[in-house]
C-alpha cells in the first residue's frame, strides 16, 4: 500500500509540477489577459503593452484606452520603416499602428506597423 | 476538389484525451458523496479506495488534458468566430484543475497519515463537488467552441466529392 501511495503521490507532484513549468514559460492562454475588447474594422494606433513570441499575440492598448488582442495569422503584415520584419521585431513599450478585420468577435490583424 | 484534412493534427489531441478526466472527475464525486452517505457499510473501504483511485487518475489525465487543450487553443483561437467563449472554457479548466488538485493533495495527506479523521474525507469530497461542477460548465462552454463555433471541425464541400 505505502508504495502504491508513494507512486501516486510521484505521479501527481510530477503532473503539478509539469504544469507549473508550463506556465512559468509564461505560455498562451495562462498569462492571458482578460478583459481585451472588440472594436469594429478599421485602422488602430497604440502601445504593445504584451507581446507573445510563442503564441505570436500582441496586446494593443489603443490611444482611446482600449486593449486589442490580436493573434497573428499567416497573412498578418509585419513592417518597420515599410520593410517587412520577423515577429520577434517587436517588444512591449512600441507604437503600433494595426489594421484589423472583425469576423464576429474575433479580431484579424492585417496589416502591423512599428511606428517607433 | 478539397482535400480531406488528416486527423493526426496537434488540435486534436485535445479531443482524443478530454473525455477521460470529464468521466473519472465527475465519477470521482458521485462515489465521494456515497463514501460518505454509506460510511458505516462494510463496503465503505472499498467506496473510499475506488474514490482515492479515481481521483489521483483523474487528475493527472486532467493535466495531461489541460496541456493538450493549450495547444489547441493556439490553434482554434485563430479560426473561430468567438474566442471568448474559448477563453471561458480554459478559464474554467483552470477553475476545475485547482480545486480538484486541492481535493487529491488533501486525499493523500489523508492516505500518507493513514488517520481516521473524518473532516479531511468530507474536504476532499466537497473539493471534488465544487471541481466536478467547474469541470461540468468547463465541457459546457467546450461543446459551444464545438459544436456552435466547429472548432477543429473540417467543413466537407457541398457534394462530398472528396470521400470520393
Amino acid at each position: 500500500m505505502k508504495k502504491t501511495i508513494t507512486m501516486l503521490s510521484l505521479l501527481l507532484i510530477t503532473s503539478l509540477g509539469f504544469q507549473s513549468c508550463k506556465n512559468g514559460e509564461g505560455d498562451a492562454s495562462s498569462s492571458e489577459i482578460e478583459n481585451t475588447d472588440i472594436v469594429p474594422s478599421g485602422t488602430y494606433t497604440g502601445e504593445a503593452i504584451k507581446v507573445d513570441p510563442e503564441e505570436q499575440e500582441v496586446y494593443l492598448k489603443t490611444d482611446d484606452d482600449k486593449t486589442l488582442e490580436l493573434y497573428f495569422t499567416d497573412q498578418t503584415k509585419l513592417s518597420k520603416d515599410g520593410e517587412t520584419v520577423a515577429f520577434n521585431t517587436l517588444s512591449e513599450g512600441q507604437t503600433l499602428q494595426v489594421e484589423v478585420e472583425k469576423k464576429g468577435k474575433r479580431l484579424d490583424p492585417i496589416s502591423v506597423e512599428i511606428v517607433e | 476538389m478539397n482535400e480531406i484534412p488528416s486527423m493526426w493534427r496537434k488540435e486534436l489531441l485535445h479531443p482524443l484525451f478530454v473525455h477521460f478526466p470529464i468521466g473519472l472527475l465527475i465519477i470521482t464525486a458521485l462515489v465521494g458523496i456515497a463514501a460518505i452517505l454509506f460510511r458505516n457499510k462494510k463496503y465503505a473501504g472499498k467506496l473510499r479506495f475506488n474514490f482515492s483511485l479515481q481521483l489521483f487518475l483523474g487528475i493527472i489525465l486532467f493535466w495531461i488534458t489541460f496541456y493538450t487543450g493549450q495547444i489547441a487553443y493556439g490553434v482554434e483561437v485563430r479560426k473561430i468566430c468567438d474566442p471568448t467563449v474559448l477563453k471561458d472554457h480554459l478559464y474554467w479548466a483552470y477553475v476545475a484543475g485547482y480545486i480538484f488538485s486541492a481535493g487529491a493533495l488533501i486525499e493523500l495527506v489523508r492516505l500518507i497519515w493513514r488517520k481516521k479523521i473524518a473532516f479531511l474525507l468530507f474536504l476532499a469530497v466537497a473539493l471534488s463537488v465544487g471541481g466536478a461542477l467547474s469541470l461540468t460548465y468547463a465541457g459546457h462552454l467546450g461543446a459551444r467552441v464545438v459544436y456552435q463555433q466547429a472548432a477543429g471541425v473540417y467543413h466537407p464541400s457541398p457534394d462530398c466529392t472528396e470521400f470520393e
